[in-house]
């Protein structure tokens, strides 16, 4: 048992970024310190640990300079705590292509989740929900590729990539049932289904995954602060 | 044209590693640039922008970029940043790249993600926008990026000459891939994105990446630059709009501002008294870029940005009220 009190981390239940940092500390049994962060208003513990973006997750380990960003937390952790639960392959073009996908999720297929939300016209939602799907397809092949027949992107047990996200299905069930279509499907992505449903019920991720209320507060919260764009004609 | 990576290349057996990339591009340097110091041999292939090769796009189909990395059967590899790790991970007792402690290691990848989230953008903005305004904004950007980052360097490099130590590493590959760029816009532009007096340790260190015995053979020199420069302004010359209004005088930089003016002032002809006007940065009313469109005598706003910041200072509604409500109605 990893004892460590002197791990904080600044975040905020909704955020799936941080709830990866939230799996990895429990799948590592790090003991930690969470600070609940009013994203609406930022502390100044947040504006100073992480002047440059103010974004959750911060992490702060005993007196070292705060680490932000998910990706980097996580392999800082793994580092750290190399022995239990390694998250993160140790065949060199393995992690390589890990770290690819990993920033894939983040750049290209995440960002489209908040695009839809601030699309005000149907014309524009469906060509977001298109793209998304497209997503899917490209995770559903990396999927099959990562997992080679096992359970999870990291074999048989929950790797990098099944963290990385995981932690999206919260939000990923919420869009889906807010704009009624599905992004992971049994028919273009079965394999990716099948998962979908193995690690959402996973101890550690239950635990780091707020329940629907949390997302609702969270997704009001962006509709006030950054509502979704005026809509063009009629 | 670029040369061979590996002089003994014909005699060795067929390379193991192949890079992919485009002459000039800092991330494919980055990735040449630990090939060097690792004393790794490949084969270097030369991209065409405009007509990417099939084994580019077999091998990133996601991105279809450079620079990508094949070693031997394994998964073809993209994006410097994690090839760089592959690298170093690969061969980790020659030239090590990132620091051995791993909270030092952390703020080197923290750095990295920093630099490449922001500086690199605006450094590859600016040298494509034509408009003047954001080339000012654009300089101002670059020089407190690097002001932070002359803060960085001084922390991490505790006195050496490189941002981690003696010798070249992790940050001063991400970083100095890009010393090609920054030489350029100096020359070209008269805008030193390291200057002396604001960054005198980020100068000093300029220096010593120029005369390192790797370094210099592996940062493309500005006219390698100048000559990408000058065929992407050939790509896409300026509009024929960016003249100077005849009756009044006034230089127009796109046809955007072009139309902002004419809507004014057929408004201001209509016998409408004191508009609160306002173009933020180059868009019109918002965060994003938006176009405004006559339609029937409506106004409607398009695209992205929706008034937020103005809608702040109360100017937004006011605007929209004043120019929506007939179509409201």
């Amino acid at each position: 048992m990893a004892k460590n009190s002197e791990i904080k981390l600044i975040g905020t239940a909704a955020s799936p970024f941080v709830n990866r940092v939230q799996f990895v500390l429990h799948l590592k049994s790090i003991e930690y310190e969470f600070i609940d962060e009013n994203l609406a208003s930022k502390s100044e513990l947040l504006l100073k640990s992480n002047p440059v973006y103010k974004k959750v997750p911060v992490l702060i380990h005993a007196n070292k300079p705060p680490i932000p960003e998910s990706l980097i937390i996580i392999e800082y952790l793994d580092e750290i705590y190399p022995d239990i639960h390694p998250i993160l392959p140790s065949d060199p073009s393995v992690r390589a292509d890990n770290r690819f996908w990993a920033n894939f999720i983040d750049t290209k297929f995440f960002p489209l989740f908040e695009e839809l939300r601030r699309t005000p016209e149907k014309e524009g939602k469906e060509a977001i929900k298109k793209q998304l799907i497209e997503g899917s397809k490209l995770l559903e092949e990396a999927f099959v590729k990562f997992s080679n027949g096992k359970d999870y992107f990291g074999g048989d047990d929950v790797g990098y990539l099944d963290i990385v996200l995981g932690c999206f299905l919260g939000w990923t069930k919420f869009v889906e049932k807010h704009n009624e279509f599905k992004i992971i499907d049994e028919v273009r992505t079965p394999k990716l289904l099948e998962w979908t449903k193995r690690i959402w019920s996973h101890e550690a991720l239950m635990d780091a995954i707020p329940r629907n209320e949390t997302l609702m507060d969270f997704y009001m919260m962006l509709q006030i602060n950054r509502p979704p764009r005026k809509a063009t004609s009629s | 044209m670029y040369k061979s990576s590996s002089p003994s290349i014909s005699m060795t057996k067929k390379c193991e590693m192949k890079l992919l990339g485009i002459t000039g591009s800092p991330f494919v340097t980055r990735v040449e640039f630990v090939l060097k110091l690792k004393s790794i041999e490949y084969e270097y292939f030369e991209e065409d922008l405009l007509n990417k090769s099939e084994l580019l796009v077999t091998s990133n189909p996601v991105f279809r970029r450079v620079p990508v990395l094949l070693h031997a059967n394994k998964q073809p590899m993209a994006e410097s940043l994690p090839i760089m790790e592959y690298l170093d991970e690969l061969k980790p007792d020659v030239h090590p790249l990132l620091p051995s402690d791993p909270s030092d290691r952390v703020q080197c990848r923290v750095l990295a993600y920093t630099f490449d989230t922001l500086c690199v953008p605006w450094i590859k903005e600016f040298m494509l926008t034509r408009e003047k305004e954001r080339k000012e904004e654009l300089k101002t950007l670059l020089i407190e990026g690097f002001v932070m980052l002359e803060e960085a360097f001084v922390k991490l490099s505790k006195g050496k000459a490189f941002f981690c130590g003696d010798d070249i590493g992790y940050l001063d590959i991400v970083v100095g891939s890009c010393l090609g760029w920054i030489k350029l816009y100096g020359i070209v532009f008269d805008f030193n994105v390291i200057e002396e007096d604001r960054n005198p340790r980020l100068a000093e260190w300029g220096k010593n990446m120029w005369s390192h015995e790797v370094a210099k053979n592996v940062i493309p020199s500005h006219e390698i630059h100048m000559k990408f420069l000058n065929m992407l302004l050939d790509m896409f010359p300026p509009l024929p709009v960016s003249t100077n209004d005849a009756i009044t005088g006034v230089m127009y930089w796109n046809l955007f501002d072009v139309m902002v003016d004419v809507v004014i002032a057929s408004l201001m002809i209509s016998g409408l008294s004191s508009p609160i006007w306002r173009v933020q940065l180059s868009s019109w009313m918002g965060e994003g870029w938006s176009t405004l469109k006559m339609n029937q005598g409506q106004f409607q706003a398009r695209g992205s940005g929706g008034g937020e910041s103005m809608k702040n200072e109360d100017v937004g509604p006011i605007m929209y009220l004043m120019y929506c409500d007939r179509k409201v109605r």
